[in-house]
């Protein structure tokens, strides 16, 4: 059952989106917040890597510890990651501390302490983490966390934490309208900073040019497509086809008949735009990695225009143990962490993120549906579009 | 044939009790099924426990390489079958043993049996294909992570050539030859090393018998020269990787001081921002450590500061942690099978929930027993590059 709460006209000051799942079959609750951001320039995106690094330290009402105990027994999460187009907030609790878990969460979103000493050991701590050649390939801008200040680090949690930028869903064991009503409760004295979050006009940030360890990725980078593209389901099923499975494209033409790689991915990239087609895969140093890039990118869609039938068929099926069955290997990275779990806490996740992202709330079979319904020629023309635009992009290891 | 009929709750620890049925076939395979009702995916995993594949300096990674091999079926072309329908694939390969994933709709439990059955068939390779496949395996290798890296480190200073990692080196693997990798494949797959695990959505009854069809016509040889994990000792040695990790040296999984070490390290790791904790469930002599990939200090200094660990605060939040990290790993059918299947493919009789019930009746003395193993004079010490 999804209940969803058309929060403006019952809480006073949020003019957030809440939704609840009750699942009388889970063991736990779990809350996922979404606070959407206009692309980071240079200034705000180490910001946003301090802060979701500062949030747990503590606020007002909840000190450290208390905040560290609060999903002790429960097996849930409790973190806060950043992605490309917003913040993710996650808490798993047990049942009984539903309200508590929600109270909480507003807590973290309107008073949190971002003490300075931490501010400042997770700025020295931050140019070494994700410090894997993977997860530099994914997001290579260089951020430079020397600029960010716990004075202007407050600031900008106030004005990202508004609530018309926060989609928040919560899944568990409760009865209908239940975490509706703590979540009113927490939230029936919010009120808004009276900025809203804006940046000034986005600049890129400049990217990695080198790993730190001897390993090169290479990127094929197609074009940026909105969210709300009639074209998603096939561009969405020419990923599966592209990168999913030991029998996609990348892995046939990539790893066992061009021996490049034993990495290699083809996913959509959340931007604040929409999605972004990429193709990485990361080779060992070597004087020939500069021709790579090209090699790659003709030998795929020299591969894509020999799809048949059969790869549609596959794709698909892959798409079912993805969307119907829970299998780790959705293609739509919508996080650092990896693909998208099928989860407990990724459903919540979902219902928090997609509407808000896609237009309509996430519906399982509906998306399906546009899946099957996408022809081989769709999906083979949507592949080899965002390989025929795809700039090359190499983060050597030399 | 033992048949045992397992639905096991044990201890104070409620743990989710869906029936389960462990078989060992007379040939020595155990099967263990897991009804998990509503459950979308089906889990069935090859276990085969490398203790009687030894890895020495000379073959390191020859495992790994047959690992490799062997999943791509008889006529390599298994995962097409496979993805055609919805299934997938991984395989990996750990110090103590080898393991297969199939990923299936409930309904495809034939396949599943059927496609890993296929993995044991005998090995058909060429030297042109050792050699292609030794090449992604050297890219492979390229791609180690900090973590892997520093525990690689940890377990080389405590178990020396018996504790190498299970990746090997491509040189080495470069040296396989087709006669050499079908010796291994026989001693890794002896019938006696294997468990087959099962958990989803399914009928325990029907899935066993099943199974038992499919694994009982393998011969029962039994290789002789089992494999024995040197005494673990304390030391420190430079890695590769950046961070710093300690590593503390315990027992098998089913002895209660592993439970003590565990709960140390998890509540040391809870003080130690962006921290890491790996622990492989073994029958033998295994490793836990706990590190860091941020910084190149702040383990070590946490680990040998007795005043701020001995705490009973600190000791129950290690007790949680470890609770929720075992409940995590028997909740999901993959998890579930995972961690259950290599239990039972090194000791048959070995099961999560006796963790539990050490941790649940452990003291507070207990835990600074756990705590002891990470000090600098017991502990296997990696020192990261800056």
């Amino acid at each position: 059952m999804i209940l969803e709460l058309a929060a403006l006209t019952l809480v006073p000051g949020f003019w957030g989106r809440f939704v609840e799942l009750p699942d009388p079959t889970a063991s736990m609750v779990v809350i996922e917040a979404v606070v959407f951001h206009p692309k980071a320039g240079p200034y705000d995106q180490p910001m946003l890597e301090v802060l979701a690094r500062t949030l747990f330290e503590g606020t007002d009402t909840y000190p450290r510890d208390e905040l560290r105990r609060l999903s002790l027994g429960s097996g849930g999460p409790l973190r806060c990651s950043t992605m490309p187009d917003a913040l993710r907030i996650e808490i798993g609790v047990s049942p009984d501390r539903l309200a508590k878990g929600l109270a909480v969460l507003r807590s973290l979103l309107t008073e949190p302490l971002l003490p300075d000493a931490v501010v400042e050991r997770v700025k020295a701590e931050l140019p070494f983490a994700n410090r894997s050649p993977w997860a530099e390939a994914q997001q290579p801008e260089v951020l430079n966390f020397g600029l960010v200040r716990q004075p202007d680090l407050a600031r900008f949690s106030r004005r990202l934490f508004r609530s018309n930028h926060l989609s928040v869903a919560v899944s568990g064991p409760f009865r209908p309208n239940e975490a509706r009503d703590a979540w009113m409760r927490a939230t029936s004295d919010w009120q808004d900073d009276p900025v809203d979050f804006s940046t000034p006009e986005a600049a890129n940030l400049p990217e990695q040019k080198r790993h730190s360890k001897a390993v090169t990725t290479i990127e094929l980078r197609g074009t940026e497509f909105s969210a709300a593209d009639t074209t998603v389901p096939a561009k969405v099923l020419a990923a599966f086809a592209l990168g999913v499975g030991k029998q996609s494209a990348v892995f046939r033409v990539l790893r066992e008949r061009l021996r490049l790689s034993y990495r290699q991915e083809a996913f959509l990239w959340p931007t604040a735009g929409g999605f972004v087609p990429r193709v990485v895969f990361a080779v060992k140093p070597s004087e020939r990695e500069g021709d790579l890039g090209a090699k790659a990118a003709d030998a795929l869609r020299k591969d894509v225009a020999s799809w048949t039938e059969t790869d549609r068929q596959r794709a698909f099926a892959m798409a079912e143990a993805v969307f119907e069955r829970g299998l780790d290997l959705n293609p739509m990275h919508l996080s650092l962490l990896g693909p998208q779990a099928n989860s407990q806490d990724g459903r919540t996740f979902l219902a928090a993120y997609w509407p808000v992202k896609m237009g309509s709330p996430w519906n399982e079979r509906r998306f399906m549906a546009s899946l099957r319904a996408v022809s081989l020629e769709t999906m083979r023309s949507e592949a080899d579009a965002s390989l025929a635009t795809a700039k090359v992009y190499t983060i050597s290891g030399l | 044939m033992l048949v045992c009929l397992a639905a096991l709750v044990l201890g104070p620890t409620a743990v989710d009790s869906a029936p389960r049925l462990r078989t060992i076939l007379p040939n020595g395979v155990a099967i263990l099924v897991e009804r998990m009702p509503g459950a979308p995916l089906l889990s069935l995993q090859l276990h085969a426990s490398s203790r009687y594949a030894p890895e020495t300096k000379e073959t390191h990674g020859y495992r790994h390489l047959l690992e490799h091999l062997v999943a791509r079926g008889v006529d390599r072309r298994l995962d097409e079958r496979l993805e055609a329908a919805g299934a997938f694939l991984t395989a990996t390969t750990d110090r103590d043993e080898m393991r297969f994933e199939l990923n299936l709709a409930p309904s495809k439990l034939d396949l599943g049996l059927a496609s890993a059955r296929e993995l044991l068939e005998p090995l058909d390779v060429t030297p042109a294909q050792i050699e292609s496949e030794a090449e992604t395996i050297d890219q492979e290798l390229a791609l180690r992570d900090d973590s892997g890296l520093l525990a690689a480190t940890a377990w080389s200073v405590a178990y020396g050539e018996t504790g190498l990692d299970a990746l090997g080196e491509t040189s080495t693997i470069r040296t396989a030859t087709p006669d050499a990798l079908v010796q291994l494949q026989g001693q890794q797959f002896a019938a006696p090393c294997l468990a087959v695990t099962i958990a989803g959505d399914v009928d325990i009854d029907r899935a066993t018998a099943a199974a038992k069809r499919i694994f009982g016509d393998l011969p029962s040889t039994r290789p002789t020269w089992p494999s024995v994990r040197a005494e673990g000792k304390a030391g420190r040695g430079s890695s590769a990787g950046f961070g710093e990790a300690r590593g503390a040296i315990v027992g098998s999984f089913d002895e209660p001081s592993t439970a003590y070490v565990l709960v140390a390290a998890f509540a040391l790791a809870s003080e130690i921002e962006g921290s890491f904790v790996t622990y492989t469930p073994t029958s033998t002599r295994g490793l836990v450590v706990v590190g860091r990939t941020d910084q190149s200090s702040g383990v070590g200094l946490r680990a040998d500061d007795p005043a701020r660990n001995r705490t009973a605060a600190l000791f129950q939040r290690g007790q949680a942690l470890t609770r929720a990290w075992l409940r995590a790993r028997l909740k999901s059918p993959s998890a579930s099978a995972r961690l259950r299947g290599s239990l039972l493919a090194q000791q048959h009789a070995a099961r999560p929930e006796d963790l539990l019930e050490y941790v649940d009746g452990m003291s507070f003395d207990d835990y600074l027993e756990g705590l002891a193993a990470f000090d600098q004079d017991h502990a296997a010490i990696a020192v990261g590059s800056k």
